[in-house]
């Protein structure tokens, strides 16, 4: 009966997803096209530094061994394509780790149920995951997927150190617990945030529901929360030294858009109807601030998964505590994922202001997670109720309620979601216009280093490498409307600044999307149109026919990515690494300013002869003054690497240790 | 902390036991709570503060007043401003149909009757129309408003019959807001005073401002009804409607006692479906009051958890049925209730299992 159900449930996810196995490109907004350059240049070791996006880069590195690496890998060693990386390293895991995991956590609450399959059937096909999965969020797609399993694992620990196990058994589980939350936290780390949250409240129902002496309290937290986080936060280190010692606070280097109280009360555009009724506000369209009216279909889910509480006296006092577990942390889910939304809002503000990480949840969605776990393993469980308060009454047979019942959930499943249809992003082929392919042919025959300006954005074709890096016009004028974007480039100095950025070519993209010239949500072709004609006025601007829609013009003097000051003369440089650059000077540069066009940040320096010199600030870019006794090759470092260097160290030894510490304790305690 | 708990616990039960905390303190605070959640109700009602709002009934005209509207159609209004400073009009119009998906494009305009210019355009996507009732169309302010008349258009560009805004013909069916500056109010006492006047007139006129004062003073007349020797008349009826209920259940082998349920119970299922269906303004606060009537309601009478969540699943059964009768707004306001006597389930549900757990101190210290 049950791999009947299965069976179902694979043909329908197959079915939806069925564009991942098919062998075409697949990209989304967030999931824009890695070139092949791209994939060559990125090296093994993680970088505090990004020449790609300018910037200090530590708080970003989280997923850099669990898929930058392996990316790498399948590319360079492989020669594999993207179109198959992107389906072994994303796509495929997807599904696999969220089909397991969250079958494995129902087996924890409820091994025998016959209902089993509806739970990664559930997880899989709401509204919530289809929309990140369709906007190529895939590392908090991926995140998701295992959230379930680092659930039930904490969900055994407790369950272990509450029946007072053999202390290496507990003491394993808990090290296996850390190691796993640290996957997470490595795939996305809000997402880590969030299952932290499902597990503080697992905690707060030990407490509650066990009477626990001092002793116990104190075992408890040692094994539940000491060790693992002590686990994870080492083997984060490559990220988390860095970015502590640096001190810098990457939200708030965001700027105001990611960290004030504003900004939540902007991006909350789920409503507590949403949340609760676990629908997607963007759903099916996915189209950023066009939220859809609420579909009172989506209320029979929190009705089903509600309805458990009439039966919770049937069940066992374990399965009871696991159920009433479940129900706290979807009533958290909801509350947190409608953000600055009634009721309660002034709560969530204060959350957003005081806690710490909760500036990280600016677009409160995230924790949609939390209610999709709750809702995808109760839903099987209150079907399991009525099925057996039905077979108490002896009015149907055995088997045909079972059908009956299971495949009456999966209609209602599938019909609640029937707009999966109208689902753009991956689930649909994408091609790569012509006019793009000529322009990466271009630029890749090029070998000089020279930066491109997107007015007003990068479009998910762009092409980018370390040697030539994009620039979006919205983070260069640091304005994100159009209309913003354009008057800044009327500025009188912006000949100047452009020229300064190594900027070559600056280009309007073809918005085939259509996601990029939107007014009020719409494409509008008046606003490429304008953007074109503006740029075309111009006088320091020529442009470089060949390329149909897709507008590039090319600057006539741009700098290098180092040059002097005085005469705007390009300095001869090659990189090593993001975070290392060789200086080849002559005698006329010795004693004079240089102008390093990597964004400003006093943590670069220029070594040489055992001196170092610090950088210093010119308009947003570094400047260097040259000492008249330095050798004709210096170098110039970001000294934040070295944290970088030590935190590889400490996370590498961290995750062997408690790899080794996992197979000797297994040992002992066989 | 035995003693600081033991401190409390006293002037608990002196506070409890004092006549002048019982018959004066209490019922002093819930009857200020009762007029000042309604003065504040009063004057920030359909409008914030320093906004007055003009309900038209008469002095306007509007074509069509009724029906829906498609493409090339227009919806056209004339109406006299009744103060200067005129900046909102707010018209009773709401897309019932197909919410973002396909949705239309209108093209909304006002000037002033006779001009040949427009003093204002702007295009509106039509699912905005959704959330609220009466939609405001805001525009820059018209510092010399007062005893103008001034006509404004809506056009739809692309409406069909699955995307068409429905213009309804409950009144009021348009609203003329007028913005005061603080500076204003508090120079010019004669202005200030004026404006108070017309802003509590303008609650007053509205039943609304009833509906939720009733809720704001639920606390205070149940307390005083509590400490009434002639309360009896007030539960009598409760009393009789508890045994018929209980005669039907008996009569229907249904195993429920509703013997116990209390009057209070039933002016809290009547507050909950009042709030839901007769009120559309913020109403956070009487949510917040009813709610911590029924905790204490549980505590008195020492209800279970079930009593919350059979609550909870009854107003959410109420969801579908008003969905399919499109009263979406009351819809989501009865699922909201559902939710939030569903947490207190739950919540009541954990400290229940708490209670019933034998100590497990035992389990914890066995050694293997």
């Amino acid at each position: 009966m049950k791999y009947f159900f299965w069976v179902i449930v694979a043909f329908i996810i197959v079915s939806v997803f069925r564009q991942w196995f098919s062998f075409s490109l697949l990209t989304a907004t967030d999931l824009p096209l890695a070139h092949p350059e791209l994939l060559s240049e990125v090296g093994l070791l993680p970088y505090a530094w990004s020449t790609l996006r300018s910037g200090f880069y530590a708080p970003l590195l989280w997923p850099h061994f669990i898929l930058t690496v392996p990316a790498t890998i399948l590319h360079q060693f492989l020669s594999l394509e993207w179109q198959v990386i992107e389906r072994v390293l994303f796509f495929y895991p997807f599904l696999l780790l969220g089909t397991f995991s969250s079958w494995f956590l129902l087996q924890k609450v409820s091994p025998k149920n016959v209902f089993s399959p509806l739970t990664p059937f559930l997880y899989l096909i709401n509204s919530y995951i289809l929309m990140v999965v369709s906007g190529g969020q895939m590392q908090i797609a991926l995140s998701y997927a295992i959230a379930p399993l680092i659930i039930a694992y904490f969900l055994t620990l407790g369950q272990s150190i509450i029946d007072n196990d053999q202390k290496v058994s507990v003491l394993r589980k808990s090290i296996i617990s850390g190691l796993l939350f640290s996957v997470v936290g490595m795939l996305d780390i809000r997402i880590g945030y969030v299952v932290g949250i499902a597990v503080f409240v697992y905690l707060l129902v030990l407490f509650l529901t066990e009477k626990l002496i001092l002793h116990s309290i104190g075992k408890l937290l040692l094994l539940f929360a000491f060790i693992p986080g002590v686990v994870t936060i080492l083997t984060h280190a490559y990220w988390i030294l860095p970015v502590a010692l640096y001190g810098q606070n990457p939200i708030e280097q965001l700027g105001s858009a990611y960290s004030t109280v504003d900004a939540l009360q902007f991006f909350s555009f789920t409503k507590f109807e949403n949340s609760f009724a676990l629908l997607h506000p963007y759903w099916p369209e996915n189209v950023f601030g066009k939220v859809s009216f609420m579909n009172p279909l989506f209320l029979l889910i929190p009705l089903t998964v509600f309805s458990i509480l009439l039966f919770l006296h049937r069940c066992r006092q374990h399965e009871k505590r696991l159920i009433l577990y479940f129900l706290l942390l979807a009533l958290c889910g909801v509350f947190l994922a409608k953000g600055a939304n009634p009721p309660f809002e002034n709560i969530n503000i204060w959350m957003f202001t005081n806690i710490p990480g909760f500036q990280s949840f600016r677009d409160s969605t995230k924790f949609f997670v939390l209610i999709a776990i709750s809702y995808a393993v109760i839903i099987p469980l209150t079907i399991f109720q009525v099925y057996e308060y039905v077979q108490r009454k002896k009015m149907f047979h055995k088997n045909k309620l079972v059908y009956a019942l299971g495949l009456a959930a999966i209609i209602v499943i599938v019909g609640i979601h029937w707009q999966v249809g109208q689902m753009r992003g991956t689930f649909e082929k994408s091609e790569i216009p012509a006019e793009y392919q000529r322009f990466e042919n271009m630029l890749r025959q090029d070998n000089a280093y020279s930066r491109t300006l997107w007015v007003p954005t990068l479009q998910r074709y762009s092409y980018y490498s370390t040697v030539h890096p994009p620039f979006s016009a919205r983070d260069f004028f640091m304005v994100f409307d159009i209309d913003d974007v354009l008057s800044k480039m009327q500025e009188s100095d912006v000949q100047k600044r452009v020229e300064e950025a190594s900027i070559k070519y600056i280009v309007v993209p073809h918005d085939v999307t259509g996601d990029i010239f939107v007014r009020d949500r719409m494409y509008d072709e008046s606003l490429y149109t304008q953007t074109v004609q503006e740029l075309s006025e111009f006088p320091w601007l020529r442009r470089v026919k060949g390329y149909e829609k897709l507008v590039v013009f090319e600057v006539m003097s741009p700098r290098g990515h180092v040059f002097q000051l005085s005469d705007g003369k390009s300095v001869k440089n090659e990189m090593v690494n993001p975070t290392h650059f060789r200086l080849f000077l002559t005698g006329e540069d010795k004693g004079k300013t240089i102008v390093f066009t990597e964004t400003f940040d006093p943590g670069w320096e220029i070594r040489s002869g055992g001196m170092a010199y610090s950088s210093k600030k010119y308009d947003k870019w570094n400047s260097f003054v040259i000492p008249e006794t330095t050798n004709n090759e210096v170098s110039i470092r970001y000294k934040p690497q070295e944290w970088v260097t030590l935190g590889f160290i400490i996370s590498t030894a961290s995750a062997i240790a408690a790899l080794f510490a996992i197979i000797v304790l297994r040992k002992k305690y066989d | 902390m035995k003693r600081v708990v033991a401190y409390f616990k006293t002037l608990q039960s002196q506070l409890v036991s004092s006549k002048i905390v019982r018959f004066l303190v209490v019922p002093f605070l819930l009857f200020l709570f009762w007029i000042v959640a309604s003065s504040v109700m009063l004057f920030t009602f359909n409008a914030s503060f320093t906004i007055l709002p003009f309900d038209h009934e008469n002095n306007y005209t509007l074509s069509p007043k009724k029906g829906e509207l498609y493409a090339g159609k227009k919806l056209t209004g004339e109406f006299k401003a009744q103060e200067d400073n005129l900046g909102i009009i707010s018209v009773r119009i709401q897309n019932f149909k197909g919410g973002f998906i396909k949705e239309d494009r209108l093209k909304f305009g006002i000037r002033e009757k006779g001009s040949k210019e427009w003093f204002y355009t702007h295009t509106y996507s039509g699912g905005q129309f959704h959330e609220l009732t009466l939609f405001p169309f805001g525009f820059p302010l018209i510092p010399d408003s007062k005893g103008k008349v001034y006509t404004f258009e809506l056009q739809s560009s692309n409406a069909t019959e699955d995307n068409a805004l429905t213009i309804s013909d409950n009144t009021p069916q348009l609203i003329s807001k007028y913005q005061y500056s603080l500076a204003m109010l508090t120079k010019n006492p004669s202005v200030l005073f004026t404006f108070v006047k017309d802003k509590m007139l303008y609650g007053l006129q509205n039943t609304e401002f009833y509906f939720l004062s009733v809720l704001y003073a639920v606390p205070f007349i149940a307390y005083l009804v509590w400490l009434s020797p002639y309360s009896i008349i007030v539960t009598y009826p409760f009393q009789k409607i508890n045994a018929a209920l209980q005669y039907v259940f008996i009569k229907k082998r249904v195993m429920v006692n509703v013997s116990s349920v209390s009057p209070l119970d039933y002016v809290i299922f009547l507050c909950t479906i009042l709030e839901s269906f007769l009120i559309r303004s913020d109403s956070s606060a009487a949510v917040y009051i009813l709610l911590l009537i029924w905790i204490f309601e549980l505590r008195r009478k020492r209800y279970s958890s079930t009593a919350s969540v059979v609550f909870g699943i009854l107003l959410f059964l109420f969801v579908p049925f008003l969905i399919v009768g499109n009263f979406r707004d009351v819809a989501i306001r009865v699922g909201r209730w559902g939710f939030l006597f569903l947490v207190l389930g739950v919540f009541h549900m954990v400290l229940e299992d708490s209670k019933k757990k034998p100590d497990n101190k035992k389990r914890l210290s066995k050694k293997r």
